[in-house]
């Protein structure tokens, strides 16, 4: 069972590279180079807030549940 | 910073230990290595109880004492040139061997204090020396096992050996509680850095 975090998916819809969410978002690359490769042990609202409010997206467009 | 300065102390005090250590094992096994060649040399070397080597300049032998508590050590007193050879070389591996575990325990608690003052509280590495000292601890248990069926053997001046059996149970309880100690501090630390890498982790 994992929790998938579909970000590159979301990049990819929008026509938008990490480097730009990254400056949109103040999360530095490294940061969202661990949630996109699925690194990531949890991810804070706030941050999942900015990131949907910048991918006009919901959090469940970039979580997804993998039964494994 | 008063924690640093604690922890500076620490690591001094705990590299003058190991020195001290290392000064006083050289010593030691120097004086019984000697002792095999010349009996005599050591008059006022005495084995106490099951691990300890003291000094005492005057005769234990000839020493008469109403004092309670000397009388009661007595019997655990034998003079070192009195050993015999295997005894005096059960001893030696014995001093060795205890020396040895007090290096290696004394080597993890000083990388344990340098790694807190270098702000590496939780790192993996930290665990890990509490595990080994756990390890040699129970080591130090096991040796103590072996050795209380290994007895002390005096030749009398009769020319006959007389062998003594010394058990004290006060160690083992000593050890198995700082076995346990070193054990349970050690998975602090593993939780510590579970800890650690899921913050790190947290975006």
């Amino acid at each position: 069972m994992a929790i998938i975090i579909n970000l590159d998916v979301m990049l990819a819809k929008r026509k938008m590279s990490l480097s730009e969410l990254s400056e949109k978002v103040n999360i530095t690359m490294a940061n969202l180079s661990i949630l996109k490769t699925n690194k990531a042990k949890a991810i804070r609202f706030s941050t999942l807030e900015s990131i949907c409010e910048v991918l006009e997206c919901q959090p469940g467009d970039l979580l997804e549940f993998k039964d494994e | 910073m008063k924690t640093n300065q604690v922890l500076e102390t620490a690591e001094i005090f705990f590299e003058f230990l190991k020195g001290f250590t290392y000064l006083g094992g050289i010593i030691l096994v120097t004086i019984i290595i000697y002792s095999f060649f010349s009996p005599t040399t050591f008059d006022g070397f005495y084995k106490k109880e099951a691990n300890t080597i003291s000094y005492n300049n005057t005769n234990i032998n000839s020493q008469k004492s109403n004092h309670e508590e000397f009388k009661i050590n007595q019997k655990n007193i034998h003079l070192l040139n009195k050993l015999t050879p295997f005894s005096r070389s059960f001893l030696l591996v014995e001093s060795i061997f205890y020396l040895t575990i007090s290096i290696l325990i004394l080597r993890q608690l000083n990388n344990f204090v340098k790694s807190v003052k270098d702000y590496h509280s939780f790192h993996s590495k930290n665990s890990k020396y509490f595990t080994n000292i756990g390890k040699y601890i129970s080591y130090l248990f096991i040796f103590e096992i072996i050795a209380a069926f290994v007895p002390i053997v005096i030749k009398t001046e009769e020319n006959k050996y007389h062998s003594i059996f010394s058990f004290d149970i006060s160690p083992f309880i000593y050890y198995i509680a700082i076995f346990l100690l070193s054990y349970t501090i050690s998975q602090v630390f593993k939780e510590g850095e579970r800890l650690k890498i899921e913050s790190e982790l947290t975006i």
